[in-house]
């Protein structure tokens, strides 16, 4: 029940900030790691709060062994986003693709911890007080991220010939 | 398009902003899982829980086992031990009066032969 309720957020979190290689895996250690923990839990914090923080450090250990092993996420975004494309080529029209590929270019320009608020808030619709608590930093500093993320979006789009 | 604003030392952005529209429409989202994600997850949890399931103190209760078992089998042994009938005891009392008569008193004890 917990899974059912939880697993949609968890896996956002961990693919946007590890790309979707060992995806269901990483899913899998988060809940084990839940289980484990929960002995330790202290209700004085949200379940959810608590879950989406042992997501994101999953995220980051995944991160750190990415970087040991020196594979780009960019790389992995790229090829989880052309299997996106090529499933859509056959639907959607071919502007479609560019934006898609935009959106991409866009967010690897990002710095990590202010592509994930973005994302997190802006595509995932995660509340930014949600935010803060996960990632154990201040809401200003969540506004802040954010707007400088959106602000460098947009650079990238508008350079593109995007008008938003 | 909204304009950009640096400078401004409180950004606040809870309004609708076109590159959250933007990314809605564009972005990636996360693959499905596998469908049996979910018994797999239950699974790990099962055997972790195997895992961690604590084992009987064997070596505290096995001398206390042993014990009670050779009291019992003792108890036993004395309680099945049968007694002596009338005969059988006038019978010993008639051999142990002979036998330390003659150590007791200078009667002639050559049918004792010693090795």
């Amino acid at each position: 029940m917990l899974y059912g309720r939880h697993q949609q957020r968890v896996r956002s979190l961990l693919f946007h900030h590890c790309g979707d290689a060992h995806l269901d895996d990483l899913v899998q250690e988060v809940f084990l790691r839940a289980w484990k923990g929960l002995p330790r839990f202290r209700r004085t914090a949200q379940f959810s709060t608590w879950l989406y923080r042992i997501a994101w450090n999953v995220a980051q250990d995944q991160r750190r062994r990415y970087a040991q092993q020196r594979i780009q996420l960019q790389t992995l975004g790229r090829m989880a986003l052309s299997r996106v494309e090529d499933s859509q080529q056959d639907s959607q029209g071919v502007l479609t693709l560019h934006y898609q590929s935009l959106c991409r270019q866009a967010l690897e320009t990002l710095k990590p911890d202010q592509r994930i608020v973005l994302l997190l808030h802006d595509l995932e619709d995660w509340p930014q007080a949600q935010i803060a608590e996960v990632l154990r930093i201040p809401v200003g500093t969540v506004k802040s991220r954010l707007f400088y993320a959106r602000a460098a979006v947009r650079k990238v789009l508008q350079d593109s010939g995007v008008t938003l | 398009m909204n304009p950009i604003q640096p400078q401004d030392p409180n950004p606040s952005p809870d309004y609708p902003d076109p590159i959250r529209r933007f990314l809605q429409a564009y972005g990636s989202s996360a693959p499905d899982p596998i469908p049996a994600l979910e018994d797999r997850i239950l699974l790990a949890i099962q055997s972790q829980s195997r895992l961690q399931a604590p084992r009987p103190q064997l070596k505290l209760w096995i001398p206390v086992v042993a014990a009670v078992f050779v009291a019992a089998l003792g108890g036993e042994i004395l309680r099945r031990q049968p007694a002596l009938s009338a005969a059988e005891v006038q019978e010993l009392e008639l051999f142990m009066d002979e036998t330390w008569a003659a150590v007791l008193t200078d009667q002639d004890t050559s049918w004792m032969s010693f090795l």
